[in-house]
């Protein structure tokens, strides 16, 4: 082996991070920071090299410490900026992002705005110049923010947009001026770029992604469209490989036509909507892809905008259309690198900005080859397509089919149930009760003529149990989306003579719509209780409302048990729990969203408590001794209003958002 | 999203003068685009209207803006004096242009153009803030003062007002009023980075070391090029006597401002206090070259020469900084007063202080460092006016630090005039605030020193035997403090060979930067377990060459860093051809003198009568085991009352001990010119100080606590 001097190290460290050799570029750094010091430089040439092997954590740490050693440098507190919002850190990111105009190659764009920058607070009476910066997709991203600030400062409220994107601000309300990029603005007291807007604003990630959709398109150009596609056979998929060449990041994000061949199938019409240099390459397709060149009829994003949401879906790089049809919330597909930008975030496949958006993502560095054969495979799926012969994956085994719903007479009540569900059906089959110890707790906390909402009811498991304990003179709302057990929790009710129990086939949410059930063999092994409802992307199409429509005169619980879409319900149910004050009692047994849910909880007034009642009850009603649920326990949340009056005993409080049930 | 390269939005021209238009329209559109961001449009704008009316006012103003926003203060400058060189210059203009004077350091021509903004317009509060800075950075503070007021008076949410009447009130020494406008500057503004920093300089003072730090990285973090929360931790950090942690905030800052003459000024400061004068001169010297007008800069370049024995030029630099118009002009006064007490020049050295008393009669820092220099008699005013000055202190928000040296002046002063019974009380008042502000333990550090003793065994010295470095460069004189190091210095160093470095911390600062394979500092003793041969060797010849850059040219260097006692051991085995002199001193007699005095460096044990007790009697069982382990022609001991005694043959063995030819010089110390820079001075310049032997016994029954830890009794005395 032959030993380098740090120069040559040094050399051969930077010659590799330039090949892309980022293993060889970390191994040489490491050696030369062994001894746990060295130069700023070779720090940050090790952060860039862990960082762009998808180690984001331990790259953010590395950053942590240049910041802290160095504060003076703004490109660190940049990276940092970067490294953290893909971590979800919204916190520190979003303060930490507003250095992006203190870096060498920025300091120039920085517009030197002579008034105060707004720091978020109400300042009624006042004149509050909000103006666009520069990618047209961070400007579709971050412009539903303006109805936002419009309500938090009270100001009067002046935009300054470009020209290309003026028309979609003008149909955005909350808005009282609007002005070109480049011209005069009238008189203003204090200013704000569109993205130090998440930082004035204290923009968390349960609070994305706002009302959806947040722009509209132009009637008549929609008009024309539905025109001009309608002749063409469905399913209508357009098309974006390239995104403007002269983003840093182009090479990393951008393809060929020619390299999305493998999505070319039967039945699916691909439509061209790529604007820019790279436009040509729609003059010729892949074979056997039958595409629609649009791109000469696009004149502007109206354009992009009506044709987005006349297709069924777009594909796209990561470029500002994505933006757009998230935005209109419209189906796309993002092609994504191995490590995005940090707008998307690490590891997931949805995105809290858009609703509407899948992400598929390299999962090695520069494997395009991956993301085209999920994407295929999908889109197969879509377009009613056998499958293309590379979906290596198998599908998974079906169990022993078990189909008839088993009825018997439990704890509460007679109960019809599915006893190849995992956890509730099961649980009644062998037990005749399930999770006995919530109903033991809301024994203590429900009483005649109350009312409850119960949001996530299952089969009525709980159901039948809060009806009768608030009799004939209260009243039980129940929410279940998911059709089947929804029928099961009316024959429930039925079978136990409740008529004092409102059934709801929709699904709580943030605001009104329409959500996907995804669709589940329920004659399978399953657990029928634990479907969520984040992510989904086909299925049966059911209501989504927010309990705040709900017009109940008082409310003494609200439970909720939706697979980690707490915090929307709570979202869409301010204004119920504001007037009621009710108890609330949620699941949240998913730790990565436990945070998020405490700290919403706690802005709304409350104090929680953990509750984890064990499935297995020694004590059940059918005496059955074995446990089949082992040591297996829910994890919920109850809490009171911080002015209420009850006492809680021999619950461990909740000590703060990063509190987890099990921590000593 | 500034990562996509685009170009800049100026590329739209600003729309011409309309036909029609005005020039104060034309002027209206440019202030508009100024406003709104559109530098480059305003720019133009007043372009054109230059060109229809040479000279006009308002474009040279909003030009001079526009310069000032781009960083190009000259330029700036220039057009604001334009501006204001025409019939209808108005007070914003003046008092634009003091503003940006002040910025550049140009005081005097700052304060004219602030006094003409007020003078013109009296209802300005800009004017009068700006006055108020200039003033303030003067060192003119009542007015500062009293500008600043009015601004607080007529803008009373302003927290920019309150924090620089903070900063007057600051510099007045009024602390409790500076934190009150502090406070409320954050409570306006609490991301206000310049608050923060501005409290976390006050709370330092007021000894509240851990909550200014937290301010400081505050204020840091809030602005992270705000440079003076930078140096302001950097004073924290030199508050605590960790030099590294200093000088990593200063090179922050000069790392992204390489000329800020503050940041230049501590860097070459804290090279001084390093040891290390050389590459100290070098930042000195640039920061005068970036702050040509700043009286900081000189000072410290003056200190930096003092150090390096060029004191004539560094007389120069003191004039020039006390010529100079600076927050606290006495500090350059009392600085070049304590060198001429260094190099022995008394009388001028007196009429400095007295020059410096006249400049601020309310400076602790005046009195504490003149009263070193005159022997008091009883019926002495300085007496009664520190006497007032302490008694007033509390109503005026004098400091804990101030105070402080206050107790020790008079302690000294009244003990010179007999007065015993006040003289302790005012020392045991000043010793107890010093020990407040201190971490100490002497139980563990009596253990410490035991372990030490333990560490360097008969055996371990054999083994390494000579596998250090051979240099026999350096000496060290070692003991206790006020043992008569510096007398011992005096003698060795009036020898041709010989240069005196005075005490240098350059070995207990190698000993506390070895580290583990973990990279934490192993500690000593601990660390002696694990070195090598190859490290010793290495070690001294670090030390060697850190020596030899303080040696002009003489073959002998003494390094007199008393605490270097606990080091007896190690330096024997890194040098084993260095010699090492061991003062010793009657154990109440040296106790007494440290307690009397407020040491510069860190004594950590001097502060409280048992503690230095105790610690005395654990270094003298360190001391009696080197005398027992190391070689008699490395290592020997002088008792302090036989050089007093006989001075010539305790000299003539000292210098035979160190390998040298006797010469006369030795005996006539007093005349060295070369300065004396230890809490000794002024004894040495005496021939011999005889009135120090045996001085505790008068006042052995204010000795109580110290007698009873040194196993004394009342008889004894």
């Amino acid at each position: 082996m032959t030993v380098l001097s740090a120069d040559q190290a040094e050399r051969q460290a930077r010659a590799a991070l330039a090949a892309d050799q980022l293993e060889t570029a970390e191994t040489l750094l490491r050696a030369l920071l062994a001894s746990g010091r060295g130069p700023l430089h070779l720090w940050s040439l090790l952060a860039s090299a862990v960082r762009r092997q998808g180690r984001i954590e331990e790259a953010a740490s590395i950053q942590k410490m240049l910041v802290e050693a160095n504060p003076g440098h703004f490109e660190l507190h940049f990276d940092l900026a970067e490294s953290l919002l893909l971590l979800g850190d919204f916190d520190r990111g979003w303060r930490e992002y507003h250095y992006r105009y203190r870096l060498q190659h920025t300091s120039h764009l920085e517009r030197k705005v002579q008034a105060p920058r707004w720091d978020g607070r109400p300042i009624p009476g006042k004149r509050l110049l909000i103006h666009d910066e520069q990618g047209y997709g961070d400007t579709f991203q971050f412009i539903r923010m303006l109805p936002w600030a419009k309500e938090k400062s009270g100001a009067h409220l002046v935009l300054q947009i470009n020209a290309e994107q003026i028309a979609f601000a003008r149909r955005l309300s909350g808005i009282d001026e609007i002005v070109l990029r480049g011209e005069l603005p009238p008189p203003f007291d204090l200013h704000c770029e569109m993205m130090s807007l998440p930082m004035a604003l204290g923009l968390q990630l349960a609070d994305l992604p706002g009302p959806m959709p947040y722009l509209s398109g132009d009637k008549r150009r929609l008009a024309k469209w539905k025109r001009r596609l309608a002749k063409l056979p469905r399913p209508l998929v357009g098309l974006v490989w390239a995104g403007r060449p002269e983003h840093l990041n182009d090479a990393n994000r951008s393809v060929t036509l020619a390299s999305l061949a493998p999505l070319a199938m039967n039945g699916v019409t691909f439509l061209a909507v790529q604007k820019g240099p790279k436009a040509d390459q729609a003059k010729s397709p892949p074979a056997g892809m039958t595409l629609v060149d649009l791109g000469p009829e696009i004149e502007d994003f109206e354009d992009s905008a009506a044709i987005v949401s006349v297709i069924d879906l777009l594909i796209s790089v990561d470029s500002s259309p994505v933006h757009l049809a998230g935005a209109l919330n419209r189906p796309a597909w993002v092609m994504l690198p191995f490590v995005a930008e940090w707008r998307w975030m690490m590891g997931r496949e949805d995105t809290p900005w858009y609703p509407s958006v899948r992400l598929f993502r390299q999962t090695a560095k520069g494997d395009w080859g991956g993301v085209l054969r999920r994407m295929a495979s999908e889109l197969a799926r879509l377009a009613g397509q056998p499958e293309p012969v590379f979906a290596a994956a198998a599908p998974a085994p079906v169990p022993a089919i078990v189909p008839v719903p088993a009825l018997k007479d439990c704890r509460h009540g007679r109960m019809l149930f599915l006893p190849n569900d995992l956890y509730v059906g099961r649980s009644l089959d062998l037990y005749g009760e399930f999770s006995e110890a919530e109903a033991q707790l809301f024994e203590s906390l429900v009483g005649p003529g109350d009312v409850v909402v119960e949001v996530g009811a299952n089969i009525g498991a709980h159901t039948v149990h809060l009806a009768k304990k608030v009799g004939p003179g209260g009243m039980v709302h129940a929410f279940e989306p998911q059709r089947v057990i929804f029928q099961l929790l009316c024959a429930n009710l039925a079978l136990n003579g409740l008529f004092n129990v409102r059934t709801h086939h929709a699904a709580a949410g943030r605001q009104p719509g329409s959500l996907l059930v995804p669709p589940l063999d329920y004659r399978a092994e399953n657990n029928f209780g634990g479907i969520s409802l984040c992510d989904v992307d086909r299925g049966e199409e059911v209501a989504m409302v927010p309990l705040d429509a709900l017009d109940v005169p008082a409310l003494r619980l609200l439970k909720i048990d939706v697979e980690g879409m707490e915090a929307e319900v709570l979202a869409g149910a301010r204004q119920m729990i504001a007037r009621h004050r009710p108890i609330l009692y949620l699941e949240n047994d998913r730790r990565e969203k436990s945070a998020d849910l405490i700290r919403l909880v706690d802005r709304l007034g409350y104090a929680c408590w953990w509750h984890t009642p064990p499935l297995f009850n020694p004590d059940n009603f059918n005496r059955h001794r074995d446990n089949i649920f082992a040591g297996t326990v829910s994890i919920n949340l109850l809490c009171l209003p911080k002015e209420s009056p009850l006492v809680v005993e021999g619950f461990r409080q909740v000590a703060g958002p990063d509190d987890w049930f099990d921590a000593q | 999203m500034p990562r996509k390269a685009k170009l800049p939005e100026a590329a739209t021209a600003a729309p011409p003068p309309q036909p029609g238009m005005t020039i104060d329209q034309a002027m209206a559109l440019a202030y508009g685009h100024w406003n709104a961001g559109y530098a480059d449009q305003a720019e133009q704008l007043c372009q054109q209207v230059l060109q229809l009316w040479p000279e006009h006012f308002d474009a040279l103003h909003l030009l001079g803006l526009l310069a000032h926003g781009h960083g190009n203060l000259p330029l700036a400058i220039d057009f604001l004096r334009r501006a204001c060189n025409t019939p209808r210059a108005s007070a914003l203009f003046h008092s634009n242009l003091a503003e940006m004077l002040r910025q550049s350091g140009e005081l005097l021509e700052a304060e004219k153009a602030a006094r003409r903004a007020v003078t013109l317009d009296n209802n300005l509060p800009a004017g009068w803030n700006n006055l108020g800075i200039v003033l303030q950075e003067a060192g003119k503070l009542e007015e500062s003062r009293s500008c600043l007021q009015k601004v607080v008076e007529r803008t009373p949410d302003n927290p920019e007002a309150h924090n620089n009447l903070g900063n007057s009130f600051k510099r007045m020494g009024r602390l409790n009023d500076a934190r009150r406008h502090y406070d409320q500057a954050i409570a306006l503004n609490a991301s206000y980075s310049e608050a923060h920093s501005n409290l976390a300089n006050l709370l330092n003072e007021l000894g509240e070391v851990e909550q200014a730090l937290a301010e400081a990285r505050l204020a840091i973090e809030l602005n992270p090029r705000n440079a003076d929360a930078y140096l302001n931790a950097a004073g924290i950090a030199l508050g605590q006597k960790n030099q590294d942690e200093a000088m990593r905030w200063i090179d922050n800052v000069l790392s992204f401002a390489p000329h800020h003459p503050g940041a230049l000024i501590a860097k070459a400061r804290c090279l001084k206090e390093d040891d290390r004068p050389a590459e100290a001169e070098q930042f000195a010297r640039q920061a005068v070259v970036a702050a040509d007008k700043s009286s900081e800069a000189h000072e410290v370049l003056a200190q930096v020469l003092q150090a390096l024995d060029r004191c004539d030029e560094a007389m120069e630099h003191y004039d020039k900084a006390a010529s100079l118009p600076t927050a606290t002009p006495e500090t350059p006064v009392v600085s070049k007063a304590v060198m001429l007490m260094e190099i022995g020049r008394d009388r001028e050295s007196l009429q400095a202080f007295d020059q410096a008393r006249a400049i601020n009669p309310r400076s602790a820092n005046v009195w504490f460092n003149r009263c070193e220099l005159k022997k008091f008699t009883a019926d002495d005013p300085d007496i009664a006016a520190m006497s007032a000055l302490l008694d007033s202190a509390a109503a005026n928000g004098m400091g804990p630090a101030d105070q402080m040296s206050l107790h020790f002046a008079l302690g000294k002063a009244l003990m010179d005039a007999g007065e015993a019974e006040p003289a302790f009380a005012h020392l045991a008042e000043g010793n107890r605030l010093k020990r407040a502000t201190i971490d100490f333990d002497v139980e563990s550090a009596a253990n410490w020193l035991s372990d030490i003793a333990m560490t360097f065994d008969r055996e371990r010295m054999t083994r390494f035997a000579s596998a250090g470095d051979p240099s026999a460069m350096p000496i060290f004189i070692v003991g206790m403090p006020r043992s008569g190091t510096t007398l011992v210095e005096q003698i060795l160093a009036s020898h041709p060979q010989v240069q005196g470095a005075g005490e240098l911390t350059i070995l207990q600062k190698m000993v506390d930067r070895i580290s583990g394979p973990d990279l934490r500092p192993i500690g000593y003793p601990q660390l002696v377990e694990q070195l090598l041969p190859e490290d010793l060797a290495r070690l001294g010849g670090h030390y060697v060459e850190r020596l030899r850059g303080l040696s002009q040219g003489r073959s002998r260097v003494v390094d007199k860093m008393p605490a270097n006692f606990l080091y007896a051991g190690l330096i024997h085995l890194i040098l084993p051809n260095a010699r090492i002199i061991h003062c010793r001193r009657d154990a109440v007699d040296t106790c007494l003198s440290c307690y009397t005095k407020l040491f510069h460096g860190e004594q950590k044990f001097a502060y409280e009568l048992r503690e230095l007790g105790l610690f005395y009697r654990a270094y003298e069982r360190l001391t009696d085991h080197w005398a027992k382990l190391l070689p008699a022609q490395r290592y020997t001991e002088v008792c302090y009352e036989s050089v007093v005694d006989d001075l010539e043959s305790e000299a003539r063995k000292l210098i035979a001990f160190c390998g040298l030819e006797w010469n006369e010089a030795c005996l006539e110390f007093h005349k060295t010119q070369r300065p004396v820079r230890t809490a000794s001075v002024n004894q040495v310049r005496q021939p011999i100080y005889r009135a120090s032997v045996g001085r505790w016994k008068a006042h052995a029954r204010h000795l109580g606590p110290l007698l009873d830890a040194l196993g004394l009794t009342l008889e004894q005395a």
